[in-house]
C-alpha cells in the first residue's frame, strides 16, 4: 500500500454509504406476514366458486336426460339405422333394375322395402312402378 | 448446524427479523453501493429477505445466516444490474437521495458530492470490492471468498478502484496528500 492509496483512503474513510431508512425492516416483515392470511381466503373463495359454477353447470347448462330421454335417442338410432338399410336396399334394387336377367331380383328388394320399412313404402312403390310398370300396384 | 443467530427461537420469521436488526444496515449499504440507488438498494434488500423467509424452517439449517444473507443480496442486486444494464447510467443523472454521509466535520458537501460521483464512475465489481474493504475492513482473502474471486483479484480490483479514484479526485487527494506532510 502506497502513500498515494493511503490519502485516498483516508478521505473515503471521512463518509460511509448511507444506511437503510428505519421503515424497511419493518416493510419486509409486515409485508411477509400478511401475504399468509391473504392466500387462505382466496384459495377457500376459489374452491367455492368452481364447485358452484360447476353445480350451477349442472342444473343449468347441462341437458337433462331422463329415461324417457333415452328411450327416444334409441329409437333415433333405430329409425337412423333402419334408414340407412332401407336406402342401401333401393340403391341395390335400383341397379338390378336396370341388369337383363336381375328384374325379378330387384323385385324381390322392392317388396322387402314396402313390406318392412313403412316409412320408405311409397318411396319404393314409386321406384317400382317406374321401373316395372306391369307391376304397378296402388299405395 | 443452526443458524447462527442471537435468538433461540425456532420460529424463522424471528431468526430472520433478528438477523435484519443485526446485519440490515451492512447489507443495505452494501446493496447502496453496488447499485448507487436507494430505491434499487431498498428493493435487493427486501427481495433477498422475503426469499430467505421462504425457506421457512429450512433457513434455520443455515450455517452462516450472515454470510447467506449477504450472498442473497448480491446475487439479487447483480441481477437486477443485468436485467437493466442502464441502470448504473440512469441513475448517476437521476440521483436525489445522497449515497455518501458525513462522517467528521472536516468534509463539506462540495467533496461528499465528487467522491460520490467518482464512486458511480467506477465498474460495479471495483465498487464492491473497495466498498467490503473501507466500509466493512474486510481482508482480501474475505472478500474472495464472499465474492468468489481469487485473492489477488480482489487486491487488484482494489487497487484499480483507488488508482481511478486517484485520477478523479486528483484535486481532493492533493489537498489530503498535504495535510499528511504538514
Amino acid at each position: 500500500m502506497n502513500h498515494d492509496d493511503q490519502a485516498i483512503e483516508s478521505v473515503l474513510t471521512r463518509y460511509r454509504p448511507s444506511g437503510p431508512p428505519a421503515q424497511l425492516g419493518e416493510q419486509i416483515f409486515r409485508l411477509r406476514e400478511k401475504k399468509p392470511h391473504r392466500m387462505w381466503p382466496a384459495i377457500a373463495a376459489a374452491i367455492l366458486l368452481v364447485a358452484g359454477a360447476g353445480l350451477l353447470w349442472r342444473q343449468v347448462v347441462r341437458p337433462n336426460v331422463s329415461v324417457n330421454d333415452q328411450e327416444k335417442l334409441a329409437q333415433i338410432e333405430i329409425s337412423v339405422s333402419q334408414a340407412g338399410k332401407a336406402e342401401q336396399l333401393l340403391a341395390v334394387a335400383n341397379i338390378l333394375a336396370g341388369q337383363p336377367g336381375a328384374e325379378d331380383h330387384a323385385k324381390g328388394i322392392y317388396y322387402e322395402v314396402i313390406n318392412h320399412y313403412p316409412n320408405f313404402k311409397s318411396q319404393a312403390l314409386g321406384q317400382l312402378n317406374h321401373k316395372f310398370p306391369s307391376e304397378r300396384r296402388a299405395e | 448446524m443452526r443458524a447462527k443467530t442471537e435468538t433461540d427461537s425456532d420460529d424463522p420469521r424471528v431468526v430472520l427479523e433478528t438477523a435484519y436488526g443485526k446485519y440490515g444496515d451492512d447489507l443495505y449499504r452494501y446493496a447502496l453501493m453496488i447499485l448507487t440507488d436507494h430505491s434499487a438498494a431498498e428493493d435487493a434488500v427486501q427481495t433477498a429477505f422475503m426469499k430467505t423467509l421462504k425457506l421457512g424452517k429450512r433457513m434455520l439449517q443455515i450455517a452462516s445466516l450472515s454470510d447467506y444473507l449477504r450472498i442473497a443480496v448480491r446475487n439479487t442486486c447483480y441481477a437486477m444490474i443485468k436485467k437493466q444494464r442502464r441502470l448504473d447510467n440512469e441513475l448517476k443523472t437521476k440521483r436525489v437521495r445522497p449515497i455518501l454521509e458525513k462522517l467528521d466535520e472536516g468534509s463539506n458537501e462540495d467533496e461528499r458530492a465528487s467522491i460520490e460521483q467518482a464512486l458511480c464512475t467506477l465498474p460495479v465489481e471495483q465498487r464492491e470490492v473497495l466498498h467490503m474493504k473501507i466500509y466493512e475492513g474486510k481482508t482480501f482473502e474475505e472478500i474472495a471468498r464472499m465474492v468468489g474471486i481469487p485473492a489477488d483479484t480482489a487486491a487488484s480490483r482494489y487497487r484499480y478502484a483507488l488508482g481511478k479514484l486517484r485520477q478523479i479526485l486528483g484535486s481532493e487527494y492533493q489537498r489530503e496528500d498535504n495535510r499528511h506532510e504538514s
